[in-house]
């Protein structure tokens, strides 16, 4: 199966070759913060949740075939 | 022909209750761009080494930059700046609103109020007339009500930055308030304009502004509108605003709790952006021209309290609801009201509190001193506190004095856990598992302060152990962030949507015709870092290295509980921050720019009268 991950802001700078873009084969389904970790090589700390099919997700959140996950960064105001 | 600009400053003597209009100096256009930048070069260049923060000498500059009240997404930054009665050195804050846009359609980049009234006064602006005007049915009232009052005499149409009484009394804390709940909340400028007897500056323009290049500017801030517009997580940011990274801030760990003594808020869940958004927000609150609104404006309903609020907002979360373990978003958010009205950042507000209420725990504080029981949890404590503070009554005369001067006055060790870094009191992330983020704070050209270098993340993704090299990212933030506060946008477009930074600098040359990249407009913000460190050097004797380091508690006490349990960083781990921090600025290893590097920057003023400063003070 393959997903393609998004990411823009502050996660930018740590994805890999920093690519706003990357689709990911997968060998089996995974959640979030495990393709975060083992696939991107991330701390899954520096994503708080995911947009999929327009709809916030969890980190725990199991992708299907073919789905974009757009990765949501910490926010930093206040 | 300056474009972008309002092209004028206005300076009021609010002594003499006389003004005078001068043309922006281009010179000063084109090397300080706008916002902190004018105001760390009027201060550097204005203000006498050894004046009183709070005497008639000290200058409050009110300023934005060329893309505010423009095309450009979120233009709608105000910063204001003196030399800080917090802290004695460098100070600014800045607010969103509508302020910035209307001082500009008046024509004014920026506001120097000068000298001190005797009655309290008001500055009256509608384009070229300008009347410092009687204030006196405005004084004493809190700053939201005072608002409405002012919005009421002079029109909708006026803007407003107000101070409430805390500002009137002088409290170190003060801030200065704009519709109804945005705040220049740090560094204690709203005593600044109380000591000036100024309740209020009201703005009304009608002039518009030239730019460069109109055509580009539409189409270029168009097309940064729609990017925003296109990003999915929008959605998220207009639900939650910043309330929405409570519960990922105690996930890692990082949530100011109990005056800091742990960093994870037992129950966390139950203060989430979710449950605000579902419980209290009543409408979302935007400020100029922003394509994502984060303003929520909320209705806290409780026992014994029903009030409309702005916020909480995460920073107020943290630091009244965190810091001073109030159970509930509601809790939080009358607090939160108390606070606004009375004219006090919430932030140092929140530290102090929680600080007082700690030494009442300790019996540093007794009952007789306090005047009732006080304790954590109990939002009727809070009010009470941040009453007699606003009104220096009793121990609140004491705490007015922020939590640094409050420690010294009060002794038996309540300075181990006064949290605070050159006396400005910390900002909502503990930073004991976090090095860059706790150089971001130890190196903050204001104190203690997170928005100028939020390097949390680098640390989660570079990892927490990692020391070398954090330096490198903190001073690019240091760059980066405060570049918005000279351009006179707001940064959450950048940080939190992910626009990119070259879209600004593109934009920037539509509105003012500068040829400038995005590397020369960072230059510029190396040049306003390193002029704000040299206001420190002028006017705090013996300024240096001895100053940027966090308190005790921060420094060298193990988180207590939470995913951070156990965790501080070492002194040695703190003094390799320092040392690889100065030699990435090109600063000596005291933490003073070398001349070198001043020169490199342009400031070859500051170099020549920063030696003999140092000179003076140290003939050896």
């Amino acid at each position: 199966m393959e997903v393609t991950i998004k990411a823009a802001g502050v996660l930018l700078n740590y994805m890999p070759g920093k690519q706003g873009s990357l689709a990911l084969r997968l060998e089996k389904p995974m959640a979030v913060k495990d393709i975060v970790q083992q696939k991107l090589g991330l701390n899954p700390a520096v994503v708080v949740a995911v947009i999929v099919n327009g709809q916030r997700q969890e980190k725990d959140y199991i992708p299907k075939d073919g789905e974009e996950l757009f990765l949501i960064p910490p926010v930093s105001g206040g | 022909m300056l474009y972008g600009y309002g092209g004028s400053i206005l300076r009021v003597d609010v002594g003499a209750k006389s003004y005078k209009i001068e043309p922006l100096d281009p010179g000063m256009a084109q090397e300080y761009i706008g916002g902190r930048g004018f105001i760390a070069k009027i201060l550097y260049d204005e203000l006498a080494a050894g004046i009183d923060p709070l005497g008639p000498k000290n200058k409050l500059v009110v300023s934005t930059g060329p893309l505010a009240g423009n095309l450009a997404p979120a233009g709608g930054k105000t910063h204001f700046g003196a030399l800080s009665p917090a802290t004695g050195g460098y100070g600014d804050s800045n607010m969103g609103g509508i302020f910035a846009a209307e001082m500009k359609y008046a024509g004014y980049d920026a506001i120097i109020l000068e000298g001190a009234a005797s009655e309290p006064c008001y500055i009256y602006i509608e384009d070229s007339k300008v009347e410092v005007r009687d204030a006196g049915k405005y004084w004493g009232k809190g700053a939201i009500d005072a608002e409405k009052m002012l919005k009421d005499d002079l029109g909708e149409e006026f803007q407003i930055a107000v101070i409430g009484p805390a500002g009137e009394n002088l409290v170190k804390f003060a801030c200065i308030s704009h519709d109804f709940g945005r705040q220049a909340g740090r560094t204690g400028l709203g005593a600044v304009m109380g000591s000036k007897k100024v309740k209020a500056i009201a703005v009304k323009g009608t002039q518009g502004i030239k730019m460069a290049d109109p055509d580009a500017a539409l189409a270029k801030g168009k097309a940064l509108y729609q990017a925003c517009f296109a990003k999915p997580f929008i959605k998220e940011w207009e639900d939650y605003g910043t309330a929405g990274v409570t519960t990922w801030a105690n996930e890692i760990g990082a949530f100011p709790t109990r005056n800091f003594l742990t960093s994870q808020y037992e129950g966390y869940q139950k203060l989430s952006g979710k449950d605000m958004r579902e419980r209290m927000v009543i409408t979302d609150k935007a400020c100029f021209g922003c394509p994502s609104p984060c303003g929520k404006y909320s209705r806290a309903v409780g026992q014994g309290y029903d009030v409309y609020v702005e916020g909480p907002e995460y920073e107020t979360t943290a630091m009244v609801g965190g810091g001073c373990v109030l159970p509930s978003l509601e809790d939080i958010g009358y607090a939160n009201y108390v606070l606004d009205n009375l004219g006090l950042d919430t932030i140092s507000g929140g530290v102090v509190i929680g600080w007082a209420l700690e030494c009442f725990e300790k019996g540093i504080i007794t009952k007789d001193q306090a005047g009732r029981e006080l304790q954590f949890g109990d939002v009727w404590s809070v009010a009470y506190l941040a009453e007699k503070i606003a009104a220096r009554e009793g121990i609140g005369d004491i705490l007015a004095e922020g939590v640094k001067a409050a420690a010294e006055r009060l002794g038996q060790g309540s300075d181990y856990f006064a949290i605070h870094v050159k006396g400005l009191e910390w900002s909502g992330y503990d930073s004991r598992n976090a090095p860059a983020n706790m150089l971001a704070y130890m190196t903050c050209d204001i104190g203690a302060h997170h928005s100028r270098a939020w390097a949390i993340t680098h640390d989660l993704a570079v990892g927490p152990e990692i020391i070398e090299g954090k330096a490198k990212r903190v001073v690019e933030l240091q760059h980066i962030r405060p570049m918005f506060d000279m351009i006179g946008t707001c940064r959450l477009q950048w940080v939190e949507l992910g626009i990119e930074l070259d879209a600004y600098s593109d934009l920037f040359k539509a509105i003012t015709g500068m040829d400038y990249s995005l590397d020369d407009l960072l230059k510029r913000s190396e040049r306003v870092w390193n002029l704000t460190r040299a206001v420190w050097i002028k006017h705090v004797p013996g300024f240096g290295r001895a100053f940027d380091y966090p308190p005790p508690r921060m420094a060298q006490d193990p988180v207590a509980s939470g995913p951070n349990q156990g965790k501080f960083l070492s002194r040695e781990a703190l003094e390799q921050l320092l040392d690889e921090y100065y030699q990435v600025r090109g600063w000596d290893r005291n933490g003073i720019p070398t001349e070198a590097k001043l020169k490199e920057l342009g400031l070859d003023n500051v170099a020549k009268e920063l030696g003999l400063a140092l000179a003076e003070k140290d003939p050896a």
